[in-house]
């Protein structure tokens, strides 16, 4: 299977890579990611390049999502999988409240959910369905905005105005239309309504993925998110704000930071993702054209429960590696070269940086039983999809988490 | 009758729209109504989440169809960055948008030719001239998120000023009898604007928005919930008393009943147990019960009050007056209690629940700890040393021990000019050089283990800070280091010559002057360099950085304490005792011990300056000239200053305790003389003393002084 990125896609490498500050054909990168010089120069001209190589130089650069980078739209071989097509699996009944709400006047829908969970996919299905409408679609990925744009709430808006302008090849004359006279919300409003909103005969769709990009940048996150709700609250009034629909996603691990002198950021509809159920397990294998027993399917769920990514993961690796088996594949999930590694690497990495949250899992990965814990440790543990609820008590969220913790943890405990 | 498929409880952020079903009439709908009919300035302040908006769009619908225009401005969306004329500009644009009349009036040219006047005038010009002028309708303005112009850089005094002006200006002009405003939002009117002459609250009306009665609800709420239970109207009257009518909780809670009921009888409590309570902070969604949380604890110095104060309504059966207090309002903004019968109360069951004494403790528990912390924030943890950094200062040491071995074997060894064997007649040329050779690899490594390992961070401070005290220190290391240079040149290979020149040109044959009394010099020269800009001045500056700057941050730590324990005592009298006592306590051991980690490191130099003392008594002074004997005692004795550091020291700890001990004597500690005991000065030097380090150096200066007496003992028979 091959693949090739997207302009979108290279956009969003272009910046991970400066923040790494490699050139486009850097050695080490290539190195790193174990592809050649070559490999790394045809991802760049947009030329298919084998799915392996083209996951590890993502993933090397730090792109969170490879499905964010690739082509979906100009790749007739890729599997439907990846385009959250045909294949994509269903949750019921999140998909039609979603669908009904965005025909909504003035609709705002708010996904959120740890990361991996299928946010993104969720919206690309929001879209399709809203393109079925003949609505007018653009989403914007705010992974891809570079630090000193999120710094400056001007510089952020006009971005926000110019990319928004882009997608639905409208004229994008921000800077001329920008009136220092009025404030850069009052400007990005105006502007929304006047060049954009005005401009299209149909409402428009407005996707915002990765809005947790933003939060730790107070200065942008709080006048952003009050100029949302004030879209949102106004569409009650104004007929040209009706035509906008938001979309809206963000991971549970950041916190939205609350303005004690303004309303938290509470409109719209609340989207959570659960994790899939054995039944959509079992048909995200068919998908891939797998007839699997019962009972190997209730072990992929034992170890990691319903979590699209994991799952998919998983088949992705079957579906790759015919030759490995199915045990010894599951035997080394949980260990540091196991097919989960880097996901299980990078929330490693960022539990590592808070003492306090090393301490808790330790606890709940040592213990068989639940076990309770302080309200703060528990929630933030639940928010980055660690852990679940037992009543008052948590446990880990899957197995895989149980078994990498307990190694990681009992390992740097002997050193 | 509806049933539950098509029939959603609101309890979103935001407003209800103007037509919808599950809108709950209150007496504040008619009252803001019919002032605003009247023309009066109303505002409602009110806590978040109370339906401020909803009530907002319902009032104004129902002017509308009055045929009075009305525009709504959302003060938090023109930004907090804006600058005073892009936020009067953004209130005018709102102004004029909403009122459909940005195509037919031309406001920005009129904004624009008024640009010498000071903006609120020329808001107050475009309103006077171009809104009141455009239309013969009444205009009622709501200004919601009012709260929001706290977040904004400048003072806002002015605009609430102009509001009040147009009122006063109704006599004079007619026209403003036309205009009315409405604020709301969460906050104080004292909040808001201070100034009690320009402030327009006081000629306005307070519209008070209470919760959801039964009456009202009855027939509204119940049409959701008669789909899933058999006696509706008694359900919501069990919601309604759980909630308070919060009309948040409310409509959450009908909708929690409608999909959590197991029959057709649920149980309310449980369902408010499990699905609210318990782990609240992950189910609260969207945030409700996080706001009030957040609102009260934001301002840290203010949450310890504010906690106080609430623990106090909750642990109150009998009535509590209200009083109207500053922490009081705030408490009631934040939604968390309400006055009943003029009685103040926590506002609902739940809210008595999630935040019950279990919580206020947690909290005030943790407010301690972050204060706590403030008062030790740095030097806690000690920066790690880079390994890059250790081998630079082992070569450093390996370089200047062979350069001085070299300069001695060779001053000491082979030109050695026979002057200098008889004037250091005492020992064997090579034993001195030994000597030498021993002190300072003593002085070298020790003064460097200590600077830089010991004194990592402040040496590190001392070469690269740009403080104004340390850029003092090393100029002045640079001019005694060039002193020092220009002295030790002179006395070497001039005085030092001359000297021996003169006092021995009787007694021996010079062939060469030069190699007989210059070149000894120059080769000894290197060793000096060595001992005087490697190991002294540096050592000395160090010294001194380190000494002025822990004397004065344990100065600091000590009033720091003592305001803190005052604090404790005096001003936050609503936190139980018990948090109290283990405060002091805690904050004194964690003083106490930090003031150990102080005293640690003098009381190793001292006693490792004692040993060198010993060192130099037995072998070292021969190889002196008498000038330097006289410098090196002076030197030794310089090390005693550490005693008066220690007593400094000790001083101060022993004031702390004195605070401590009598902060826990008047909150009647019964444990006060246990933690006397510990904390006693003496039992802080076995500390000190005890440390392994110390020990080693202390056993180290028994033994050498028993052998030396022996020795002499000895030689005495």
């Amino acid at each position: 299977m091959v693949l090739k990125a997207s302009d979108q896609g290279l956009e969003i490498a272009d910046v991970l890579r400066r923040k790494k500050s490699w050139l486009k054909g850097s050695p080490e990168w290539a190195s790193q990611a174990n592809v050649s010089v070559k490999t790394l120069k045809r991802f760049w001209q947009q030329v298919p390049i084998q799915n392996e190589n083209f996951q590890a130089i993502c993933q090397v650069v730090g792109v969170q999502s490879w499905h964010d980078i690739v082509d979906c739209q100009n790749n007739p071989c890729l599997p439907e999988v990846i385009s959250g097509g045909a294949s994509y699996i269903g949750r019921p009944p999140l998909e039609d409240l979603c669908f009904r709400k965005i025909l909504q006047p003035g609709a705002l829908i708010r996904i959120k959910a740890p990361r991996k969970m299928g946010k993104t996919r969720l919206i690309q299905k929001i879209f399709n369905y809203a393109e079925h409408h003949n609505y007018a679609t653009a989403s914007l990925n705010l992974l891809e905005i570079e630090t000193s744009v999120l710094t400056d709430l001007e510089k952020f808006l006009q971005w926000f105005c110019r990319k928004l302008s882009r997608r639905l090849d409208l004229d994008a004359s921000v800077a001329e239309l920008w009136d220092p006279d009025f404030s850069s919300n009052d400007n990005c409003t105006a502007y929304l309504e006047d060049s954009i909103l005005a401009q299209l005969d149909t409402p428009l769709v407005l996707g915002l993925d990765n809005v947790d990009c933003l939060f730790q940048y107070p200065v942008v996150a709080s006048d952003f998110l009050r100029l949302l709700r004030s879209w949102h609250d106004e569409a009650k009034t104004y007929p040209l704000l009706k035509k906008l629909r938001l979309v809206i996603s963000h991971s549970t691990e950041v916190y939205i930071p609350l303005d004690v002198h303004c309303s938290p950021f509470n409109v719209g509809c609340p989207v959570e993702l659960p994790e899939f159920t054995p039944a959509q397990v079992l048909s995200f294998t068919q998908r891939y054209g797998f007839e699997w027993p019962s009972s190997q399917i209730g072990q992929l769920i034992h170890l990691v429960g319903g979590h699209p990514y994991l799952v998919q993961q998983a088949l992705d690796a079957v579906e790759q590696n015919p030759t490995v088996g199915w045990q010894p594949l599951l035997d080394a999930a949980s260990t540091p070269s196991g097919i989960y590694r880097n996901h299980l690497q990078a929330i490693w990495e960022y539990l590592h940086q808070d003492a306090q949250l090393t301490v808790a899992i330790k606890r709940v990965v040592m213990a068989d039983q639940p076990v309770q814990l302080g309200d703060d440790e528990a929630f933030k543990l639940h928010s980055l999809g660690l852990v679940k609820w037992n009543k008052h008590e948590v446990e880990p969220r899957c197995q895989l988490y149980r078994l990498y913790f307990r190694h990681q943890l009992c390992g740097n405990g002997r050193q | 009758m509806d049933t539950r498929g098509n029939y959603t409880y609101r309890y979103r952020g935001g407003s209800l729209e103007a037509n919808d079903p599950t809108y709950v009439w209150r007496p504040a709908d008619d009252e803001l109504y019919q002032q605003l009919r009247l023309g009066e300035f109303c505002y409602v302040l009110t806590s978040r989440q109370m339906g401020k908006s909803s009530l907002r769009v319902q009032t104004m619908h129902r002017l509308q169809q009055d045929g009075i225009a009305c525009v709504s401005i959302d003060l938090s969306a023109i930004g907090s960055q804006a600058t005073p004329e892009q936020w009067y500009k953004g209130i005018l644009y709102r102004l004029f948008r909403s009122l459909q009349l940005v195509d037919t009036v031309n406001w920005q040219t009129w904004w624009n030719d008024r640009s010498f006047l000071p903006v609120v005038q020329r808001l107050g010009d475009v309103i006077e001239g171009i809104l009141l002028g455009s239309t013969t309708q009444n205009i009622v303005i709501f200004l919601d998120e009012i709260d929001s112009v706290m977040s904004v850089d400048f003072s806002t005094d002015d605009f609430f000023a102009f509001i009040r002006a147009c009122y006063g200006q109704r006599s004079e002009n007619p026209a403003y009898h036309r205009l009315t405003f409405c604020l709301l939002g969460v906050a104080t009117p004292s909040d808001l604007i201070q100034d009690k002459r320009r402030t327009p609250f006081n000629i306005g009306h307070a519209i008070e928005l209470g919760g959801l009665a039964f009456e009202q609800a009855h027939p509204i709420l119940t049409r959701g919930l008669a789909g899933s239970v058999k006696e509706p109207a008694e359900i919501l009257a069990t919601i309604l008393r759980w909630t308070g009518g919060q009309p948040f909780l409310t409509q959450k809670v009908c909708q929690l009943v409608v999909e959590r009921a197991e029959d057709a009888n649920p149980n309310v409590r449980a369902i408010i147990q499990t699905h609210m309570i318990e782990n609240w902070e992950a189910k609260d969604e969207p945030e409700h019960l996080r706001t009030i949380r957040d609102r009260i604890l934001y301002d840290q110095s203010k949450a310890i009050i504010l906690l106080g104060r609430y623990q106090e309504i909750l642990e109150t059966t009998s009535s509590l007056q209200s009083d109207n207090g500053p922490d009081e309002i705030e408490l009631r903004l934040s939604g968390l209690i309400t006055i009943k019968n003029q009685c103040l109360t926590v506002a609902n069951p739940i809210y008595q629940k999630v935040f019950n004494q279990d919580w206020i403790n947690k909290q005030l528990a943790k407010l301690w700890i972050i204060r706590d912390e403030k008062l030790t924030p740095d030097q806690v943890i000690e920066p790690e040393i880079p390994k890059a950094y250790t081998t630079k200062v082992i070569v450093l040491n390996i370089v200047c021990i062979v350069i001085s071995a070299i300069s001695l074997y060779l001053h000491y060894g082979p030109f050695m000019g026979e002057a200098r064997k008889l004037e250091f007649s005492d020992n064997a040329p090579l034993l001195s050089g030994l000597i030498e050779f021993s002190r300072m690899m003593m002085l070298l490594v020790s003064s460097s283990y200590v600077m830089y390992f010991v004194w990592y961070a402040k040496t590190l401070e001392l070469w690269q800070g740009t403080s104004q005290k340390v850029t003092w220190f090393r100029r002045t290391a640079i001019a005694a280091s060039a002193l020092l240079l220009t002295l030790s040149a002179i006395s070497n290979f001039w005085l030092a010559p001359d000297y021996l020149r003169n006092k021995y040109c009787a007694q021996i044959v010079v062939e060469n002057d030069f190699a007989e009394y210059v070149l000894p010099s120059v080769l000894y020269f290197p060793y000096i360099c060595i001992i005087h800009f490697i190991v002294a001045i540096p050592f000395t500056l160090a010294s001194l950085h380190a000494v002025t700057g822990d004397l004065s941050s344990n100065w600091t730590r000590t009033i720091r304490l003592r305001r803190h324990i005052y604090d404790l005592l005096n001003t936050h009298v609503a936190i139980p005792k018990h948090l109290k006592l283990k405060s002091i306590q805690s904050l004194f051991s964690k003083y106490a011990l930090m003031l150990l980690n102080v005293a640690n490191p003098y009381s190793t130099i001292f006693l490792g300056a004692q040993i060198l003392w010993l060192f130099e008594s037995r072998f070292g002074m021969s190889t002196l000239t008498e000038s330097g004997q006289h410098l090196a005692v002076l030197t030794y004795a310089f090390s005693f200053t550490v005693v008066a550091i220690f007593v400094i020291l000790f001083a101060q700890y022993q004031r702390a305790m004195n605070i401590a001990s009598n902060a826990l004597l008047y909150l009647e500690d019964e444990q006060l003389s246990t933690f006397r005991k510990e904390y006693q000065v003496s039992k802080l030097l076995t500390k000190i003393i005890g440390s392994n380090i110390n020990f080693i150096l202390l056993g180290l200066i028994v033994v050498a002084t028993a052998t030396n007496s022996l020795v002499n003992f000895v030689r005495g028979l």
